[in-house]
């Protein structure tokens, strides 16, 4: 099976800020990889990258083969740290948008979620809190059957009850030929989860390896590994 | 798609906008009854001069807000945080574009039907009102007897100005957010200069194209031929050359230069 993602010599430039220099990486089917490194490392921007929000500056991104684009923006469910819902919709609105526009949507599992994590689907988005509105946009991410799940900060507004219920939403609501990318600085909340983690610093990707690898080879967490790699 | 990003979009303005019409609607016919009857005297004459005062600005701001609406939709719904949805949907940026744009002349001609619609049954039926539809229909007949052909043509072509016109203005308004949203941390301001330097160079293109048509025919028509057969023709040409050039601007940039922040 063809890698689900592949970038080559990827550099995004902002003016004179340069997010993502000449970044090479390839992301195979079937893993959960967390994307880690401290703020303003390039984490968004490759996230926001690979959903179109943003065009390469050089170098090459694709999605299964493609380009991002319509056909790539099918098979990508994107999580992004905005609350990006319109306020004046219901959450029910919200489904039925999602469910209009994206072929894998499962409108059950969206229902089935709300009702577990007791959201009443009449409420407006702007009645709900900012964590509550987070849930919202990851059931409604979690709900669509994709081949790429990319969350940009999934849990950093949620109360930690929540969290573990999220990750095993997350763990259990995607099946094997899908990839999830999870960019967080929570690395000991989703630590357990990860097959795979990515170091990035300064828009170079650092380090790729599996979990277990680091856990062999460093015999440490990828928590302390983190810490220590990115001590200030 | 494109027919569910036009559903979506009229429903999200609708909103707004159906409430707005029907208030302007239920004014119309308050200041009908009210001027209708016939109780008012002394300072109390004052009540109904108030209230139709009242009704056309209501009018006014009906035909305002629809256009605010159809700017703020644009912006807040592509370039704000909505963004983030709008832009990772399975569409093509050019049909989020086409779904704007023909809602948004769908709402503008609506409102200015319900604006002509509730003007004219609040003071149609008045008296005075017949003299002057009786004023504006021996005016069209002198002008047609005169100037013939001239004259029809000069009003199909005013009717193509004013939608080729309202076109132009939206798309030259998402233009100016498409500019505008390269500018980080000020994407407002960014529109707003982009807008005036839009207009600056489509008013300085448009006087110079009617200056060297208006040289390069003087003399050959009298004076309505001559603006039907040229200054017409060449202010159309003209909006729609721009109208053209707004759409690719915002297309091409929201293709290859997005960035949301």
């Amino acid at each position: 099976m063809s890698a689900i993602l592949e970038c080559k010599s990827l550099t995004k430039k902002f003016s004179s800020l340069t997010a993502l220099d000449n970044v090479d990486l390839t992301l195979e089917r079937g893993h959960i990889i967390g994307l880690l490194g401290p703020n303003g490392s390039g984490k968004t921007t490759l996230i926001k990258l690979i959903n179109g929000l943003l065009v390469p500056s050089n170098g090459k991104l694709l999605i299964d083969g493609k380009e991002p684009g319509t056909e790539s923006k099918k098979i990508v469910s994107y999580l992004p740290e905005k609350t990006y819902l319109p306020d004046w919709m219901r959450v029910s609105d919200t489904i039925d948008f999602f469910e209009d526009f994206y072929e894998d949507f499962d409108r059950k599992k969206a229902y089935d979620m709300l009702k577990r994590l007791q959201l009443d689907p009449t409420k407006r988005m702007k009645t709900l809190s900012k964590g509550t509105k987070e849930k919202v946009q990851l059931i409604l991410v979690m709900s669509r059957d994709a081949d790429l799940y990319c969350l940009d900060e999934p849990i950093g507004g949620v109360d930690p009850a929540a969290r573990d219920y999220i990750l095993n939403t997350i763990i259990s609501n995607y099946n094997e030929k899908a990839t999830i990318i999870i960019s967080t600085h929570l690395i000991a909340d989703v630590e357990t989860v990860l097959d795979e983690v990515i170091f990035i610093k300064n828009g170079k990707i650092t380090l790729h390896s599996s979990v277990d690898d680091i856990r062999t080879k460093e015999g440490k967490s990828i928590d302390t590994l983190f810490r220590e790699v990115f001590k200030c | 798609m494109l027919s569910k990003l036009f559903k979506h979009e009229m429903r999200a303005c609708a909103r707004l906008l159906l409430p707005i019409f029907l208030i302007l609607i239920l004014l119309a016919l308050l200041d009908r009854i009210v001027l209708g009857l016939d109780i008012f005297d002394g300072s109390l004459k004052v009540i109904p001069v108030f209230i139709t005062v009242a009704f056309i600005f209501a009018n006014i701001a009906v035909g305002f807000v629809t256009f605010i609406l159809i700017i703020v939709r644009f912006y807040k719904n592509l370039i704000s945080d909505e963004g983030y949805l709008m832009f990772t949907l399975p569409v093509k940026a050019s049909q989020l574009i086409h779904s704007k744009l023909i809602a948004s002349i769908i709402w503008l001609l609506s409102s200015v039907a319900v604006i002509f619609g509730s003007l004219s049954f609040t003071f149609g039926t008045l008296d005075g009102a017949s003299e002057f539809w009786d004023g504006v229909k021996t005016s069209w007949v002198q002008f047609t007897q005169e100037y013939g052909n001239d004259a029809r043509m000069f009003f199909a072509e005013i009717i193509l100005i004013i939608f080729i016109g309202i076109v132009c203005s939206i798309l030259q308004i998402y233009a100016s957010v498409a500019i505008g949203q390269l500018v980080n941390g000020h994407k407002i301001l960014g529109a707003f200069g982009a807008y005036v330097a839009l207009y600056t160079i489509m008013q300085i293109a448009c006087t110079i194209a009617l200056v060297i048509a208006g040289l390069a025919f003087k003399g050959n028509y009298d004076d309505l031929g001559m603006v039907t057969a040229i200054v017409m023709p060449v202010t159309a040409l003209f909006t729609l050359i721009f109208t053209v050039i707004f759409y690719f601007i915002t297309v091409i940039l929201f293709n290859r230069k997005l960035n949301l922040e």
